[in-house]
């Protein structure tokens, strides 16, 4: 019995001891919010120029959360309690004219001048030291991309990506010659994370300057963009002109998608809901390239009464846009022809032959204005394909691929005359996105947010949208290459 | 002398666990299963917690084995997301336990083959109350081949006063999931142990060591190229970094390399109505996360967690029953070092305690089994404002009835249990809400703060040969919600009402 009675008392006494050693090495340093200021430097000639007032953003990477603070006096900008983690920085400064003028001598072209600067993916936590975000201005141009429907439609409900447009506006006070004004995809690496790291740059972009014939000369990644796709307004004698205010259309198909319709194989087809798409029987321009390639889409068709675009540089089998948003899009004019733009392979491609696809190289000094579009922010983001003066954000449709959602200029502010669309080269504040797209829709005055009802796209089959990443880019056969 | 089925079945064990792997000891309620051969029901139960350290096979000086297999089937949706809907699980155990030229011998194997349906937010193999790994929404179907062997052995020394013995625990898995993204893990864990002792009189003294480590590695790929690169939200890889901290950098493989030492003490005492075992064993892991893609190394952090973990088991011998307690107590203290938050992040806290009371009649043709479970649980994300706690009390009862007609033997085995919370508390700021707390914390919260009663009922026909009994268990098991857990938020996933467990067992007790 003396047994009985010692024993539990012994298993107790192990029991302490056991939460004593459990107890020790257990006071780590935890986790706090973290302070940290935000400095900002202008670019080269604004050195100048004062940054109160500029408003700066940093968003966490993952869960989207952002906070927002106003540049002081003392040129910094200061956040409290912040969570650790990855965030984005991002800065913006509008001056007016006056203040532009007096900064440089020089009137900019527009009422406003917009500096942006962002920094991707840095890791705030106690350990950040401040972080310095260098402003640059923007290029302003008059042509802006007003909307862009890349998602598509329902495949099996809709019309696919095959309703498909891109809207152009002008934006200035006067009337603009559309005339060989061009239209591109950007180009650009969309799995950062491959093989052959060690063509890429930091951000995972294809590091051109490795390209093979690629001049020593150049600044191959900071100074031009490499297209995907090109087409152009044709100069056909009659000058297209657009008054400020007013938009074109450009459709990769001019049909009234919304009713069936013979395709080039002459079956019927048809929008099993029709509303999921759009009427692009009026669109301004189409791209019909039946006539040039071999095995072009069956819903290629040529509407006579729509203008068709010069075909330059060609992707897959029609105007496509990628339906996931991994494009960038771009306006740009140039009296360069086209048959003698420079073009390199990918920095990946070391044996460059003869059946290598080379890439027409852009400079950026041409274009006229840039977006870049991105997957939904909780898919993966790809590596930016244009540079921070282009566009300093990305804009995306929060439904994704065949959602029927497109994206959006939001509104500035409107004039007796016209209205003018947000334009600081900043996708992520400038654009929107319409729940359903329509052509000419009127840009909305302030951002939408998401319904969070079930996407569009949750009926549809995914593979169709893969396939197009099988497709490759080329020159069109009636460019002289 | 062994005879040579039980030669043959340590053999099996013990050539196999050179290759392969052993589950511990099953948990508390597969305690009452049936009759284990010609070894009554407290035999069976001192064999398997009178101690459970390496100087196990010198306090007991039966023999004994048996080989078992097992087909299990759960399903229905009294479950947290990372659950699988329906589960098949079929097992290959074998066990022996022997004497050999002055040595005590104990060698288990266990093949466990797994097919999980329909498990989300988990591409690891285990991510229950861890910070660290891979994941994504959509469910998937899982399947799993686990190998384990435990080897013991024993000897004494100095005429019974000197006490050396020492074993190895050896783990290797291959687990595979069959949706995108498709997982192929691969886990192997060797843990080796000592212990050197004492005994004077009945009284037996040991101190125990034991170290070992484990590595887990994973690789993710997809069939489908669209979900590869940039697909779809449900199929991205997410790298769940604590309680509601997670991110979307894509990965695609990791690693998980763990280490682990114990250190602890066995006391034992054998009078003639009184044997009681008890063991506190204390410990430390470190398990270190690193996921790669391509050259890229990175560790999003480091996880310690200690353990402290205490068993008693006493047994009382009277002229007309046969009395024995068996408790555990189990705590867990651990935290994170994350390196993208630059501190500790995650903390968890846990406290477990199972007391069982079992009566057996004279020749035990009856068996009482009264439990208490407790456990207490406590998660915090400080980064991301996450944290939850909860407790809760099961008390139930269990019962072995038995007879015997001819050389067959027939056994029922009823039970019941009713867990009920104590107290439960999470703290989620409304928008620091996210994917993380509406699949993973709020299914879990719900399920752990909800009332559960657990019934049990299972029949045995053993057959005795005459160097063999070979036995048919049938058991199904229900658990059923009687009143709805604590809802946090608008969850994406509510576990439902019941769950349900059939199994068919054959017994070889050798």
């Amino acid at each position: 019995m003396n047994a009985l009675l010692r024993t539990p008392l012994l298993y107790l006494c192990l029991l302490i001891t056991g939460a004593v050693f459990a107890g020790c090495d257990s006071n780590p340093s935890g986790v706090e919010p973290v302070d940290i200021t935000v400095n900002l430097a202008f670019s080269e000639g604004y050195d100048s120029a004062a940054a109160a007032g500029t408003r700066v953003t940093l968003t966490n990477i993952s869960s989207q959360e952002t906070f927002e603070a106003e540049v002081t006096e003392e040129g910094q900008a200061s956040f409290q309690d912040v969570p650790a983690g990855d965030y984005n920085v991002s800065a913006v400064l509008t001056l007016d004219r006056q203040t532009v003028f007096e900064l440089t001598g020089n009137y900019p072209d527009k009422d406003e001048l917009s500096f942006n600067g962002t920094v991707s993916d840095v890791r705030i936590n106690q350990n950040t030291e401040p972080l310095t975000v260098e402003l640059t201005a923007g290029r302003l141009g008059d042509l802006v991309i007003k909307q862009i429907y890349y998602a598509g439609s329902d495949i099996i409900e809709g019309a696919g990506f095959r309703d498909q447009y891109l809207s152009i506006y002008n934006n200035s006070n006067r009337d603009i010659n559309l005339d060989g004004l061009y239209v591109m995809g950007v180009h650009g690496n969309r799995t950062p994370d491959g093989e052959n790291s060690q063509y890429l740059t930091e951000d995972g972009q294809f590091d051109w300057n490795q390209s093979v014939g690629m001049p020593d000369s150049v600044n191959a990644n900071e100074d031009f963009l490499y297209a995907k796709y090109i087409y152009q307004i044709p100069e056909d004698g009659t000058p297209d002109v657009l008054p400020p205010g007013e938009s074109v259309v450009i459709a990769q198909n001019a049909l009234n998608h919304k009713q069936p319709y013979v395709n080039a194989e002459g079956d019927t087809v048809s929008a099993g809901d029709p509303s999921l798409t759009v009427d692009l029987s009026g669109a301004d321009y189409e791209v019909y390239l039946a006539d040039q390639i071999d095995d072009p889409q069956p819903s290629d068709l040529d509407n006579p009464n729509v203008p068709n675009l010069r075909s330059i540089f060609i992707f897959g089998d029609d105007f496509i846009l990628d339906p996931l948003g991994r494009d960038a899009y771009a306006l740009f004019r140039t009296d360069t022809p086209a048959s003698d733009f420079e073009a390199y392979a990918e920095p990946t491609e070391r044996d460059v032959t003869e059946n290598t696809t080379l890439y027409p190289q852009i400079p950026t000094d041409w274009i006229v204005d840039a977006v870049e579009t991105q997957p939904a922010p909780t898919d993966d983001q790809i590596p930016r394909k244009l540079q921070n003066r282009l566009d300093a954000g990305y804009t995306f449709v929060p439904g994704d691929f065949y959602s029927s959602q497109s994206v959006i200029r939001l509104l500035s502010k409107d004039q007796e005359d016209r209205s003018i669309l947000e334009d600081t080269n900043n996708s992520e504040e400038n654009f929107t996105f319409l729940e359903k797209a329509t052509p000419r829709a009127m840009p909305p005055q302030t951002a939408n947010t998401p319904t969070g009802t079930q996407r569009q796209r949750l009926r549809t089959k995914r593979e169709r949208a893969i396939s197009l990443d099988t497709f490759e880019s080329r020159w069109a056969p009636r460019v002289n290459r | 002398m062994m005879d040579p089925v039980q030669r043959l079945s340590l053999l099996v064990a013990l050539v196999l666990g050179l290759f392969c792997a052993a589950a511990a000891p099953p948990a508390a309620a597969q305690d009452l299963s049936g009759i284990r051969g010609d070894v009554s029901t407290s035999t069976w139960l001192s064999l398997r917690h009178g101690a459970e350290l390496p100087i196990r096979s010198l306090l007991a000086d039966t023999t004994y084995s048996a080989s078992v297999l097992q087909a299990t089937n759960t399903q229905g949706p009294l479950r947290t997301y990372q659950d699988p809907e329906s589960a098949r699980v079929g097992s290959l155990t074998s066990y022996g336990l022997t004497s050999y030229k002055g040595l005590r011998l104990e060698g288990r194997f266990q093949y466990r083959k797994e097919r999980q349906n329909g498990i989300g937010w988990k591409l690891g193999r285990n991510v229950s109350r861890r910070p660290y790994y891979f994941a994504n929404i959509k469910p998937g179907d899982w399947d799993n081949d686990r190998y384990e062997v435990n080897l013991t052995g024993g000897t004494t020394f100095f005429g019974d006063h000197l006490l050396v013995a020492g074993g190895a625990d050896y783990q290797v898995e291959r687990l595979a999931r069959y949706n995108d993204p498709r997982p192929s893990l691969n886990y192997y864990n060797l843990f080796v142990e000592g212990q050197v002792g004492g005994r004077i009189g009945g009284h037996t003294v040991a101190l125990y060591y034991g170290t070992g480590d484990a590595e887990e590695n994973g690789d993710v790929s997809n069939y489908n190229r669209a979900h590869d690169s940039f697909g779809e939200r449900e199929y991205n890889v997410i790298t769940t970094t604590g309680l509601g901290s997670y991110n979307f950098a894509r990965f695609g493989s990791y690693e998980r390399p763990t280490t682990r030492t114990e250190v602890g003490v066995t006391y034992a005492v054998d009078g003639n109505h009184v044997q009681f075992t008890g063991e506190l064993v204390g410990g430390r892991s470190k398990s270190e996360f690193i996921r790669t893609v391509s050259d890229t190394r990175e560790t999003p952090g480091t996880y310690r967690e200690e353990t402290v973990r205490g068993t008693a088991f006493l047994t009382v011998s009277q002229p007309g029953y046969r009395l024995q307690v068996r408790s555990e107590t189990q705590y867990k203290d651990g935290h994170d070092r994350n390196e993208v938050f630059a501190g500790a992040n995650y903390f968890r806290t846990g406290w477990r305690q199972n007391l069982d009371l079992f009566v057996h009649s004279q020749a035990e043709p009856l068996t009482l089994q009264a439990t208490l479970d407790y456990n207490r649980q406590s998660v915090t994300d400080r980064n991301a404002s996450h944290h939850y706690e909860y407790a809760w009390l099961a008390p139930g009862l269990s019962a072995q009835y038995s007879w015997t007609t001819g050389p067959r033997r027939y056994t029922l085995i009823p039970g019941a249990s009713y867990r009920m919370p104590l107290s439960q508390s999470a703290r989620v700021p409304r928008k620091n809400r996210n994917l993380y707390t509406k699949y993973v914390l709020a299914p879990d919260y719900y399920r752990h703060t909800a009332r559960v009663v657990r019934l049990r009922g299972g029949v045995q026909l053993l057959q005795q040969f005459e160097k063999l009994s070979v036995g048919l268990l049938v058991e199904y098991r229900r658990r059923m919600a009687v009143e709805d857990g604590v809802v946090l938020g608008i969850p994406e996933f509510l576990p439902g009402e019941t769950r349900n467990t059939i199994s068919m067992t054959l017994q070889f007790f050798h």
